[in-house]
């Protein structure tokens, strides 16, 4: 019961209150890149959750059956970066022959994420959280999910102002991207209102 | 003790990129996905615009229906009889060397003369302003000058002329009929960028209401397709309609016409 709790509090944790766009700022270029309308952000987003949990998976046995028996945690980042880039490109050749309408939705997402710093992210904080402590496999997986679905939450809000925005009277100087940056700056300081929630 | 600890990372690192790189290749010759040559072929010849003028959603659909669906070659606007040459060389057929070039039009030359019913203060947006009960317009098929249609176009190839309404350069059009979709009136349309003869009216009200709501507007009077000598207007509800096929250019349903809303591309632009 107790280790349930936990894990739905890393859940809510990461959806909501250490939101990965709004909270740690990673990923801003998908953030401000695709969310121009709402259909595009949920395609990324969906790609978001499928990386994210595939590469907290892989990364934790790597970085604990290969990094920590050879004592070479200080090649983490290049060996999680290989890793990740790896990984999504296997996926992707998969998905193409295995389950071509998923791929029609997801396929030119994917490449994008293949470098995207949310991803490395979430593979660098599984290993080193807040309290210090190495989270185990499940919780690893359940961390890089939840910070996929808050992903995903981030781009879908965005996407419906920004979708708003284009029909709103702006002035000249700030449409498109400068009145992108000032919500994207409001947004992530309504979301501080849940720090100190858990 | 330096030297060891370099040597044991670049062995790790390079055994696990061997690895990777391995499973990289085992797996694109599984997973490989056999590809049309063609497909490619015609892929690159097109201008990858993505207007979607042919039909298709952007020009990689339209390169798979070329190949897969036998989509006829000469749908691409943007790359006109060039692109269709390259296709054909792609494909092995024969290319008559004819484009059906088609540009939208704006069917609507009310303007100043349309009468204004509502002061509108909403937003300035064509799909907006035609929710507050039709538009502010008087006539139901006028131009409400909100310019939807003119923020839409990629390619800049609207311009407003002198009376305040959106004009399509049909030499910048590339058919992508994106204006003709986000226009809430209906009056923008797709004709032959051959056409030269045009009824610049989309009302179907009956004569008394049209002459009410506007200057300009067709009354329906029947004239000018009396006047054709090659029966190409038609009356469709009460509006005139040129059949752009059968028009020769002629000029007598100009002369005709007591309203003055057919003219000919020269008084346009003039």
């Amino acid at each position: 019961m107790n280790e349930i709790g936990i894990i739905l509090k890393i859940f809510i944790a990461v959806v909501i209150v250490n939101n990965f766009v709004l909270f740690r700022f990673l990923g801003l270029c998908p953030y401000i890149g695709v969310s121009k309308d709402t259909d595009s952000a949920l395609g990324m987003g969906m790609a978001v959750i499928f990386v994210m949990t595939m590469a907290s998976a892989v990364t934790w046995v790597i970085y604990n059956f290969l990094l920590i028996p050879l004592h070479i945690e200080y090649l983490i980042i290049i060996a999680f970066i290989l890793t990740i880039a790896t990984l999504v490109q296997i996926v992707e050749m998969i998905i193409q022959k295995t389950a071509p309408v998923l791929y029609e939705s997801l396929g030119i997402y994917l490449p994008l994420i293949t470098t995207n710093c949310a991803v490395l992210g979430v593979a660098m904080l599984n290993k080193d959280t807040l309290t210090g402590e190495t989270l185990s496999f499940i919780k690893s997986v359940i961390q890089g999910f939840g910070a996929g679905v808050g992903f995903t939450l981030a781009m879908f809000l965005m996407s419906g102002i920004r979708e708003r925005l284009e029909l709103a009277d702006v002035p000249q100087c700030f449409k498109g991207v400068p009145i992108a940056f000032i919500t994207a700056g409001l947004m992530a300081m309504a979301f501080l209102g849940f720090s100190g929630m858990l | 003790m330096s030297n060891s600890v370099i040597v044991f990372s670049i062995t790790v690192l390079g055994s696990l990129g061997l690895i990777f790189g391995l499973c990289l290749a085992l797996a694109s010759h599984f997973f490989y996905v056999k590809m049309d040559k063609r497909i490619e072929n015609i892929y690159n010849a097109l201008p990858n615009f993505n207007c979607g003028a042919c039909g298709y959603p952007g020009c990689k659909k339209y390169a798979e229906n070329i190949v897969k669906n036998n989509a006829s070659i000469n749908l691409c606007t943007p790359g006109g009889v060039e692109t269709a040459q390259k296709i054909a060389l792609v494909m092995g057929i024969e290319h008559n060397g004819e484009n059906k070039r088609q540009v939208a039009y704006v069917f609507c030359c009310g303007g100043n003369d349309a009468k204004i019913l509502s002061d509108y203060q909403g937003i300035k947006d064509c799909n907006c302003a035609v929710l507050v009960s039709g538009g502010p317009l008087q006539c139901d098929y006028g131009c409400m000058r909100f310019y939807s249609c003119v923020k839409v176009c990629k390619f800049d190839a609207i311009r407003i002329n002198n009376k305040g309404l959106p004009e399509i350069i049909p030499e910048k059009c590339t058919g992508c009929m994106a204006c003709v979709k986000q226009c809430p009136k209906d009056i923008i349309k797709m004709i032959p960028a051959d056409a030269r003869v045009f009824i610049n009216c989309s009302s179907k009200d009956r004569g008394k209401q049209v002459m009410d709501a506007c200057s300009t507007g067709c009354i329906g009077c029947t004239k000018c397709v009396k006047a054709c000598p090659v029966q190409a207007i038609q009356m469709d509800e009460g509006l005139a309609v040129i059949d752009q096929e059968k028009c020769v250019k002629c000029l007598k349903c100009i002369d005709v016409c007591p309203v003055k809303v057919i003219t000919t591309t020269k008084q346009q632009k003039g």
